[in-house]
């Protein structure tokens, strides 16, 4: 894998540069089987997919290979191991949106595997996929297990995931939400940012590499220390960013904004607040904008200005357009108000360069939730929270949701439904949106959002925030 | 109508006449009530503000950063002391705090809209994260100089002040809490973190929390008193974060009390605390 490489998606190509130069992939453990099934940490986490896996490359991997693919193990590409496996429909949920069952033990258990009581008890309503029915896999085995459905998180650009929060005392040592103290390595010690996961349940890059390759690798037994130093070196040098667009032209370089392409990345500095008038989360899209009162010659010329133009319009949009966010709990009830008006910007996107929330930011954004949300394609579950435990801020103590998320780690009923906010870098190159695939495209994704805030956006408005977050 | 279907609208219409026979508060007077939160925009380029009615008159919902913001579906409970200041968001300020219940009030559900006046200040209580108007000169430069906007503004954190010459100070700290909650705020938590480092630079014989539950005593005689264990969970929570931070647990000495001091209806907000005490 050279030092640096681009990848075609189908707006442009994705950039993607390893800061510490080329990559011997052979016989290197991120890019090697490690388990029983043949998938290494690369199956899920494709470098021509921002780390993450596209439907695209999923659905291309399924005709290539007959559903053969490791990429398909019964564990957690398929919608349930129980299911016959050669058969399209018993990988539906991959194949379509993207997601990958995430099975996490009911009761939950603490970091050191102790049990834990939680506040509330899971009933199944339904579960096309029949896993959590299941009498091998579900929530009535005897290993009782609840069975989610999320994508891969963009493995890149990781130091902007790791690093704590600067500049926003005490939070650099405090969750933000309920001010106990962050949770910390357990080998080092230090508090760690809870950004890897959309639960926050693994801590570090380590116990992370440790956990996917026993659960989604079937390895047996914990990866060496000698492998697993070699993959979080990987994974610490490793920056994509989209870098030319079909319709905008070469992304970077002089002339362009500065916050887009990996290198401003890799230069950047990781885990800083940027809602404010100067950072704008990625940096000023101006010389898009002052690009759009030149003259023209060409009609190529003129399609890649007025592309730019919209580009720079969306962020804008992005950064200043303020609504009103309300009933978004663990968001307005973390101290805010609700509702609270904000910009996607200045409101939960706001980590300078990489777009996350630097809080860190579990919020139940309506997605695994309803009626907020409407999977008819996803388990649907029914949280009933004890009479004694805080109810979840907006939905009380009876709650259906497709993911209770947080809740699964914490036991606490006012984390039900809440996920992490993600980073938004190599969007373009990493489809469908959201943690549990709810956005088939870019368009989708602006459209949840105005929905679900009543935001009024024009079609305009729509469209360029599309091309912004195509740039990204 | 029947006699009594009738009951309960004259009832009302009584207890109507006697708020409006009292006076308006003035500024030293207290009040303690439960009612629902009501939002107001304030334009499309500010943030919305809070006030809550009670007895005819409104009052503004204004906490210390990041203590806790009113939230439609909730009720507050609203305790504190009339001041003097300017009435914020059409209502009158007051030196206390409001505390969103956590029990679902979906009664609780006003957003006015803009009104074409009620307007709050740049960086006002209501206005705390985007208006920074210390960075508009940057953010100029910015324009014209493109590559400074992807270099963070945020500041780097100020040095530890020098520890003072022996005999070292004894050193302690208050932390209020809302009502029924154990969750710091963030400003008071700084301050707890440099206390902690300052205990652990002389190596603090003793780190002493005292604790407490608390109640209040609402405007119609009503107590509210907090949940059982609350001081205890108080206690435990910053023994657990006092520790976190690298001073050693079997030195650190939690003093809870779950009796409540009787409330008084005025000050009973700041029964609602922690004293966290260092003992060279």
């Amino acid at each position: 894998m050279p030092a640096s490489a681009d990848y075609p998606n189908e707006t442009g190509r994705l950039g993607v540069i390893n800061l510490s130069g080329p990559v011997v992939t052979k016989g290197h453990p991120f890019f090697t089987p490690l388990g029983a099934n043949g998938r290494a940490c690369v199956t899920c986490h494709q470098p021509g997919d921002a780390m993450s896996v596209s439907v695209k490359t999923i659905q291309e991997r399924w005709t290539a290979t007959g559903g053969k693919d490791p990429l398909f193990a019964a564990v957690d590409g398929s919608n349930c191991p129980s299911l016959p496996q050669g058969e399209a429909k018993s990988h539906s949920l991959l194949l379509k949106s993207g997601l990958f069952r995430i099975f996490l033990p009911f009761p939950p258990k603490a970091a050191d595997g102790s049990a834990m009581e939680p506040e509330f008890s899971i009933e199944v309503v339904r579960d096309p996929t029949g896993c959590n029915t299941d009498p091998v896999y579900g929530l009535e085995s005897a290993n009782p297990m609840v069975s989610v459905f999320r994508r891969p998180r963009p493995l890149a650009n990781v130091k902007y995931l790791l690093e704590l929060p600067h500049g926003v005392p005490p939070n650099d040592k405090f969750f933000f939400n309920d001010k106990t103290l962050l949770p910390k390595d357990p080998e080092t010690g230090r508090f760690v940012s809870m950004q890897l996961l959309s639960d926050g349940r693994q801590p570090t890059l380590r116990t992370q590499a440790v956990e996917a390759a026993v659960n989604h690798l079937q390895k047996v037994g914990v990866p060496s220390k000698a492998d697993l130093d070699r993959i979080i070196a990987f994974e610490k040098q490793i920056y994509v960013a989209q870098v030319q667009d079909i319709d905008g032209g070469a992304l970077t370089g002089a002339g362009s904004p500065p916050g887009l392409g990996p290198r401003a990345l890799a230069d950047g500095q990781p885990a800083h607040l940027a809602n404010n008038a100067v950072n704008r989360i990625f940096g000023t899209f101006k010389p898009w904008l002052d690009e759009g009162s030149l003259p023209a010659a060409t009609p190529a010329e003129r399609k890649q200005r007025a592309f730019r133009a919209s580009a720079a319009r969306g962020a804008d949009i992005f950064w200043r357009r303020r609504f009103v966010i309300k009933d978004v709990g663990n968001y307005n009830s973390k101290g805010l108000s609700n509702p609270f008006k904000r910009s996607c910007g200045s409101g939960c996107h706001n980590t300078l360069l990489a777009g996350m929330d630097l809080a860190p930011g579990f919020m139940d954004l309506g997605l695994n939730t309803h009626p907020t949300n409407e999977r008819p394609d996803l388990p649907l579950f029914r949280v009933t929270c004890k009479a004694s435990a805080p109810p979840q801020a907006y939905l009380g103590r009876t709650i259906y949701t497709y993911d209770p998320g947080r809740a699964l780690i914490t036991g606490k009923c006012v984390d039900v439904g809440s996920t992490m906010t993600q980073q938004m870098r190599g969007l373009a190159a990493r489809a469908p949106y959201f943690t549990n695939g709810s956005a088939a495209n870019l368009r989708e994704l602006v459209d949840y959002y105005d929905r679900r805030f009543n935001i009024g956006y024009s079609e305009q408005d729509k469209q360029d925030l599309v091309n912004f977050m195509r740039t990204l | 109508m029947s006699c009594r279907a009738r009951l309960p609208v004259l009832v009302m219409a009584s207890a109507l006449v006697a708020a409006a026979a009292q006076a308006a508060p003035a500024p030293g007077d207290a009040v303690s009530f439960i009612a629902c939160p009501i939002a107001r925009d304030t334009g499309p380029e500010t943030d919305l503000c809070f006030f809550a009615e009670h007895r005819g008159e409104r009052f503004a919902l204004l906490n210390p950063p990041d203590t806790g913001g009113p939230e439609l579906g909730h009720k507050v409970l609203v305790e504190g002391v009339v001041t003097d200041k300017p009435r914020l968001c059409g209502g009158l300020q007051l030196e206390g705090r409001f505390t969103p219940l956590r029990e679902l009030s979906p009664e609780c559900n006003v957003l006015l809209p803009f009104d074409g006046k009620t307007t709050i200040a740049a960086g006002s209580a209501f206005s705390v994260v985007q208006r920074r108007t210390g960075l508009q000169e940057l953010a100029e430069r910015a324009e014209r100089e493109p590559a400074i906007s992807i270099l963070p503004v945020t500041q780097p954190p100020a040095p530890a002040p020098p520890l003072p010459p022996k005999p070292y100070p004894y050193r302690s700290l208050t932390l209020d809490y809302l009502f029924d909650s154990d969750r710091g705020q963030g400003p008071q938590l700084s301050e707890l973190i440099a206390l902690v480092d300052y205990a652990k630079a002389i190596k603090a014989q003793r780190l002493i929390i005292n604790t407490r539950r608390a109640a209040s005593r609402l405007d119609d005689g009503q107590v509210l008193t907090e949940t059982q264990g609350m001081g205890r969970r108080r206690a435990d929570k910053l023994t657990a974060i006092i520790s976190g931070l690298g001073f050693s647990e079997d030195r650190i000495v939690a003093r809870v009390s779950e009796e409540p001091p009787a409330p008084d209806g005025r000050d009973d907000w700041r029964a609602r605390r922690a004293v966290v005490t260092v003992e060279p």
